[in-house]
């Protein structure tokens, strides 16, 4: 297994104050290893991204370092703490995960969809306060669905939808994001603004990044890490101007790619068949 | 052989039945079967006929609210054949507290039920539908069976119970305690009953102990129902239709829809029962058969006018 170091200086603080710290970790699903031997620390400000084909267990990863399913081995902290220590509620406050697929199974206007984030955050008898309602507003506008608030979440169309989950996610205001396909059904603009958003909340907010992305390029400029997942468990996790590269993109993905540059930067593009 | 009770209209009756009075009914139903084959052609109009109408009563009001409720509701309601087969089977055979045999059958059935759908440790919600149809189908059976063993002179209370019979209630505080306690629990739990709605893997990033919620909400759903079931018989209707039209009107949070519905649902009851008092008197009609009349045509009419109310 190769494991690139990552040349950064803040592989130099103690593992302890890392948002999110991985050690040893194995993780498989129905008889499929998804990762074994897994040492992954984030601090602020890190972004990680999670690059893999279809069904490698991209997200059954994500889940499992959010606390939602059980390593087989190995263990994950959160702020120094396992998910054991800190109880659902804690956590919540702590880590937020925005599903790949949004259910909703009942009709709800896209405000109080977007309110359900304040959970952690109020104690059990409350209701959302003002402030909460102003938090959800100020999220909606953020996503660029201000004038939807009253609308039914039925009515929204799925890249809509998707944006309403990203803001829940933001009201719930977690230090540690993990982002299941973010852009999925997502027009270009929308894309470029929801990683800018992340990263903006990444950089400023003190927060951590996770996310799986399908893009190359995107992931290449929205990144800091990446971690490749080539099925059996193998891996490879490094800084993404190291890892991401033509020769690993053609070998994970089982397609050539080829890497053009102008001065500043780098595009990956996939070899077109004659 | 003259049987004691001279009629078992009422709910107690069923409880004081003892066993020598079963074994007499069973052997007494034995006889009557073997007398049946005898006279093939003659008999099978009089007694056959009856009761194959008297089945699909049944299945009618029983197994098929359960197919419409369960894609919709928190599945934990959708409960009433069993309890009434958990009612009939403990209570009148062991004839120990009817209200406790009632809550034994309604978690024995869903714990058949969620244990079946689970298998390979997730169930999907058409696993799930497709068993509880299955087992409440079973428990249907089981029922009329127990119908088909009992004398006649206690078919007629039977059925009207199977039905929601609120002619016999007795003494409400035992049930109301129970009720307020019950409301309070949910209310407790009300806006992790929020989360849920939005599937479990949200509810579970937000903070909700979704393991622990349902095991509450599966106990919670059984005593409720069980309460309720042993008070007035498995009314049908009253659980399926009136959340979905309080939801209409308050839209989904729980914190609202619990309250509301528990006293819309006691206030649509309280008016079929009225109804059924007074609609044909002095005789009297179950209120199950009012409640299952006008919760019918305002389901399809739910159904039919916002779609994705069931099946988002």
């Amino acid at each position: 297994m190769r494991t690139i170091k990552r040349k950064s200086v803040r592989t130099a603080h103690p593992a302890e104050t890392a948002l999110l710290n991985a050690r040893n970790l194995a993780v498989s699903i129905g008889g499929k290893q998804v990762v074994r031997g897994l040492n992954l620390a984030l601090q602020p400000g890190d972004r990680l991204v999670l690059l893999g084909r279809n069904g490698v267990g991209k997200t059954t990863l994500l889940h499992t370092l959010a606390g939602l399913r059980a390593p087989d081995s190995g263990e994950i902290e959160l702020s120094g703490q396992t998910y054991a220590a800190l109880g659902p509620r804690r956590a919540a406050q702590l880590r937020g995960l925005l599903p790949q697929h949004q259910g909703d199974a009942f009709a709800a206007s896209v405000l109080e969809t977007v309110l359900i984030g304040r959970h952690p955050h109020l104690s059990r008898w409350d209701w959302e306060s003002t402030a909460d309602e102003h938090l959800a507003r100020e999220a909606l506008a953020a996503v660029g669905l201000a004038e939807l608030a009253a609308r039914s979440i039925h009515t929204l169309s799925g890249g809509e939808r998707q944006r309403v989950a990203l803001a829940t996610l933001l009201v719930q205001a977690p230090k540690l994001y993990l982002l299941d396909e973010p852009l999925a059904h997502l027009d270009l603009n929308h894309q470029i603004a929801v990683l800018e958003l992340a990263s903006r909340r990444a950089r400023e907010g003190n927060a951590a990044l996770a996310m799986v992305l399908h893009d190359v390029n995107l992931a290449a400029h929205f990144s800091d890490q990446a971690l490749l997942l080539h099925g059996e468990g193998e891996h490879e996790l490094g800084a993404s101007a190291a890892v991401l590269d033509a020769a690993r993109l053609s070998r994970l993905y089982g397609h050539p790619l080829r890497e053009i540059r102008d001065e500043t930067r780098r595009w990956f593009v996939p070899v077109m068949p004659k | 052989m003259k049987i004691k009770l001279q009629s078992l209209d009422e709910k107690r009756d069923i409880r004081r039945i003892d066993p020598e009075l079963m074994r007499l009914a069973a052997s007494y139903a034995k006889q009557r079967t073997r007398t049946e084959l005898k006279s093939r052609t003659g008999t099978f109009k009089s007694t056959t006929l009856p009761r194959m109408t008297r089945d699909a009563y049944l299945s009618v009001f029983h197994p098929d609210d359960e197919t419409i409720k369960r894609p919709a509701e928190p599945p934990a309601r959708d409960i009433s054949p069993f309890e009434a087969l958990g009612a009939m089977l403990l209570g009148v055979s062991a004839g120990f507290g009817l209200e406790a045999a009632a809550f034994v059958g309604a978690l024995a059935a869903m714990w058949l039920v969620f244990g079946l759908a689970r298998g390979d440790g997730s169930w999907t919600q058409t696993r799930l539908l497709l068993t509880g149809v299955i087992v409440a189908a079973g428990c249907g059976s089981a029922v009329a069976l127990m119908l088909s063993l009992a004398p006649d002179q206690q078919l007629r209370g039977m059925l009207f119970w199977l039905m929601g019979d609120a002619s016999q209630a007795g003494n409400p505080i035992f049930v109301l305690l129970i009720l307020l306690a019950g409301l309070l629990l949910a209310l407790f739990f009300a806006r992790e009953l929020n989360l849920l709605t939005r599937g479990p893997l949200l509810a579970a990033t937000l903070g909700a102990n979704v393991g622990r919620l349902r095991l509450v909400l599966y106990f919670l759903a059984s005593l409720l129902t069980a309460a309720a079931v042993t008070s007035v018989g498995s009314v049908g209707f009253v659980g399926l239709v009136v959340p979905h039209l309080v939801r209409l009107a308050l839209g989904n949070d729980q914190r609202l829809l619990l309250p509301a519905a528990t006293l819309a649902g006691g206030a649509l009851l309280t008016l079929a029962d009225t109804l059924a008092r007074s609609v044909i008197a002095p005789q009297q009609l179950p209120v199950g058969v009012l409640t299952a009349l006008i919760g019918v045509p305002v389901f399809l009419f739910l159904l039919a006018r916002s779609p994705r109310l069931e099946h988002a």
